[in-house]
Formats: C-alpha cells, structure tokens, sequence
C-alpha cells in the first residue's frame, strides 16, 4: 500500500525532471545544457517510436513488458536479500521496503494495463465511423434483424454509468450517529460532481449495443432497456437474452472505472517510465 | 425475512415514451410512476417528484415513517418494471430503516394488487432481477397475495464492511508512516512524509465515501 502514493511522488518527480528538461532544451542553462537536452530528446523519442512500431508489428511485445514488469516487482520484494547484521530496525526498515517495492510494482503494473486500454479507446473511436459496417454485420449475425442491427451499431449518446456516487445518492440524516445539518440531508450532491468525468463511466467509441453489455456487466441492477416501439417486436433489449455477462466484483471495479482515472493510473507509471528502472534500481539485494 | 425488491407488472397507462427520427427522445414510465406516487402518498409516505433516469426510467423518494426508500421505474410498454429499495440495506437487518421498508412493501404490494389499473403483478428477489418483459402476462397465473413481496427464508446481510475496513487499514498504515518519516533514514524522510500524509488523507476519506455508500447502497 505504501508504494502506490511513493509510484506517484516518483511519478511527480519524474514530471519536475520534465521540467527541468524543457528548460534546458529551450536554452536556459546555457546552450550546451541545450545541445545535450535535444539530443536526449532525440533519442528518447526515437526509442518511443521504435516501440510503438514494434508493438503495432508484435502486439505480445507489450505483454511480455508487463511480464518482465511483474517479475522486476518479485523480485524486488524477494526477502531472501535481507541484511545479515542483525539490528531489528534494519531488518524492519528493509522489510518496510520490499513491502514498498511490492505495492509500487502492483502500481506500475495496474497502470501498464491501464495505458493501451485508454489508446485502444481512443482507436475505438477515432475507427468508429469506418467499422459500421463490421458492427452491423457482427450484429446480424447474432440474430438482430438488420434494423435493429443498425439501431444498436449507432453510437451511445446517453448518460454513462455512475460508477463511485450512484446517480440516486442523497446525503444521509447522519453519519455515524452524528446528525448532518438540514440544509444539507437529503440532497443531491452538486451535478459538477454526479456528472463529473471522474465518475461517469462512458468508454469511448462505444455503439449502444456495447454500451448496454458494458453497463449490465457493471450495473447489477440494470437488466435491459427499451427500444423504439417499432424494433425487436416491442420487447427492448435484454442483457439476459443477449448472454451479457455480469463481471465478477474485481473486474466489475476496474471496468466501471471512469476513463479519466484510468488515465491517472496511468499517468503514474507513464510519468515513471512504467517503473522499471525504479524498481529494479531500488529492490536488488544487497 | 427479506423484502423482494424488484417487481414486473402489466399497467394500462397509454405509452409516454417519445421517438422521433428513429431514436428514443425520451423514455416512457413517468405516468406509472407518478401513479405509484399517489399511491404511496396513500400509504402515509412523502415523496419526490419523478426524475428522468434516461434508459433506466423514472425514479423517486418515498420517504416513510422518517425513512428514505426509492423507486425506479423501467417502462417496457404494456410492461413495467418496479424497483423498490432501501437504500440502507447494505446496513444489515439491524439498521433503523428495516422495519418501515418491510411494512412499507407488504402495503404497496397489496395496493398495486387492488388496483385494476395494475395486473400480473410478479416480485422478484434482488439476485433474481425483474421478469423478461414479454413473459409477464404470459403465464396464466392466480393473483399473489401481498405476503409474496416477503421472502420469509430470505436472510439479509450486512455488506460493504470491506470498504470500511480497508479505508482504517489505510490510515493507520499513513499513521505508521509518518512515524517512520522521523525514525527512518533521513534521505527518505520528504518521500515518507508525503506518502504518510497521502494515505492518511485517502483513508478518510475513503473511510467517508465507503460509509456512505453503505446508506446509500
């Protein structure tokens, strides 16, 4: 637990790091901090694309790094490196650590998946308009007629799921025995936070028929929706017909979770480089 | 003894959904739950207006011998479904609330079982979830009594503990680490400060959001 709020001070220092790298590379350290500034850049980039581009070419690639990541994080926290002198508060303070290498790694691993989720969103949605067809056809093929087909493969324009304040919370009476002020029980929490981003999840480039398997896989009171009148004889669609599957209570977490805070997840290990080096620098036995 | 929270019913209301341009513009039950209002307000209860809850419906407070339970209504014209809760259930059966919901469902239920705007009336339990809307009806069925909105072999429980607990686990932990900042070494201690203090500050308040969340299922 210890090492997740570390991941993001490392994460906040390696953006610090950012800064001082864009004041170098804009010559106020002197143009030979400049020179060498731009020419780390370059390289940096250069080495950026040449993943992407392998990753595009090998996708496996990508896991495989989140695998080299998860085994960096054992062994990390192996504790078969603990120091042989013998005071307690060095063994605590080297078991405190590893405890700490373990909870960075689970960080940096949790944001090596939440990375390309929120690209493949954002591919999702920027290809949107060119898979309608594929979409429609997906569709038919599962037994929707090719209106309701068309009908379910448009996009999903409504509101999302409220995945950490339900839409329907009010503010109790009390809270913990202690009585909240009138003005306050029983109301709405303020829309800017109901309808906030960072709770409404509403992946993107998602078509209604998506959208509807997403929410019932999250939503365990949500079983269906209705239709227009003139589609699918009248009965709406029906998550239980349809074999929508609801997720188990983990996935039903991560897969609820607003896109925005996906995108802080993965903001902490992009920030760190995906933690590799960290981790790997800071768990080595002595 | 547990309530069965979800209902599915025919009702002869005309059909308020509007459509246009081949879409749904806004979606019908606001009629059958203004209707079910009224009938609450019969029973003794305040109630909210219905608020739009897009393709979840129409959804409201009945607040009932100072206690708050909600409704939710999913048209799916002629047929409807009827969720009716206690948003504090996730307290357990010990909560204050437990008792007004159970007489408040049994009334309901036998109002909606006299009023003939209302037919095939079926409850559900929470993990059974409502009938399919083209089966209600379907089956020739004798009318329930209102006593079939109980399940008497129903146990509730108490959930939602976990969130609680993990919130205090994670404050303590930021307690010990603001220890650690000051007997641990010193090259670490502006990194252990601001992990101490983060923690302490996410634990409470995840500490408030899990006990919310508990009254507010």
């Amino acid at each position: 637990m210890w090492g997740v709020p570390r991941a993001g001070y490392h994460a906040a220092r390696d953006v610090k790091d950012l800064g001082e790298f864009g004041f170098k590379a804009a010559g106020a350290f002197g143009p030979e901090a400049r020179q060498e500034a731009l020419r780390q850049g370059a390289n940096n980039i250069q080495a950026t694309l040449q993943y992407g581009r392998e990753a595009v070419d090998d996708p496996s690639n990508v896991l495989s790094d989140v695998g080299d990541l998860s085994k960096a994080a054992i062994k990390s926290i192996d504790p078969r490196g603990a120091p042989m002198s013998g005071s307690l508060g060095d063994i605590i303070g080297y078991e405190f650590k590893k405890g700490a290498n373990l909870g960075e790694g689970v960080a940096n691993v949790a944001a090596a998946f939440a990375a390309p989720e929120l690209g493949m969103g954002a591919l999702r949605a920027a290809t949107f308009d060119a898979k309608a067809a594929s979409r429609i056809a997906k569709l038919a093929n599962e037994g929707a007629d090719p209106r309701l087909a068309e009908y379910l493969a448009e996009p999903y324009e409504g509101m999302g799921h409220h995945a950490i304040v339900p839409r329907r919370f009010k503010i109790p009476e009390t809270i913990w025995g202690i009585p909240v002020d009138d003005r306050l029980a029983g109301k709405r929490l303020p829309r800017w936070i109901v309808d906030s981003p960072l709770n409404v999840s509403k992946p993107l480039g998602m078509s209604r028929d998506d959208f509807y398997k997403h929410h019932y896989g999250v939503d365990d009171r949500f079983y269906g929706a209705r239709l227009p009148g003139d589609l699918n004889d009248g009965r709406g669609w029906s998550g239980k017909r349809q074999g929508a599957r609801r997720y188990d209570p983990v996935t039903k977490v991560w897969a609820g979770m607003p896109v925005p805070l996906k995108g802080g997840v993965a903001a902490v290990g992009i920030g760190e480089g995906f933690g590799v080096p960290e981790v790997l620098d800071q768990g080595t036995p002595q | 003894m547990k309530v069965k929270p979800w209902a599915g019913f025919i009702a002869d209301f005309p059909d308020d959904q509007v459509e246009g341009g081949g879409r749904i513009i806004l979606f019908g039950g606001r009629n059958v739950a203004v209707a079910l209002a009224e009938i609450l307000v019969g029973l003794g209860c305040r109630v909210s207006a219905p608020e739009y809850a897009e393709l979840h419906g129409w959804d409201f407070d009945a607040h009932y011998k100072g206690h708050r339970l909600y409704c939710r209504v999913t048209s799916f014209h002629p047929a409807f479904h009827l969720l009716f809760e206690d948003p504090a259930s996730a307290r357990g059966p010990r909560r204050k609330s437990a008792q007004a919901y159970v007489e408040l469902a049994v009334k309901l239920a036998a109002a909606l079982e006299g009023d003939p705007r209302f037919r095939h009336l079926e409850w559900r339990s929470f993990d059974d979830g409502p009938p399919e809307p083209d089966e209600i009806g379907a089956r020739s069925r004798r009318r329930a009594d209102a006593s079939s909105v109980i399940d008497p072999q129903g146990r509730e429980k108490t959930r939602g503990l976990g969130g609680v607990f993990f919130a205090l686990f994670t404050v303590l932990v930021g307690i010990g680490g603001l220890v650690y900042s000051w007997t641990g070494p010193r090259g670490d201690r502006y990194e252990n400060l601001f992990c101490g203090v983060t923690l302490i500050v996410a634990g409470l308040l995840g500490l408030v959001v899990a006990e919310l969340r508990r009254q507010n299922n």
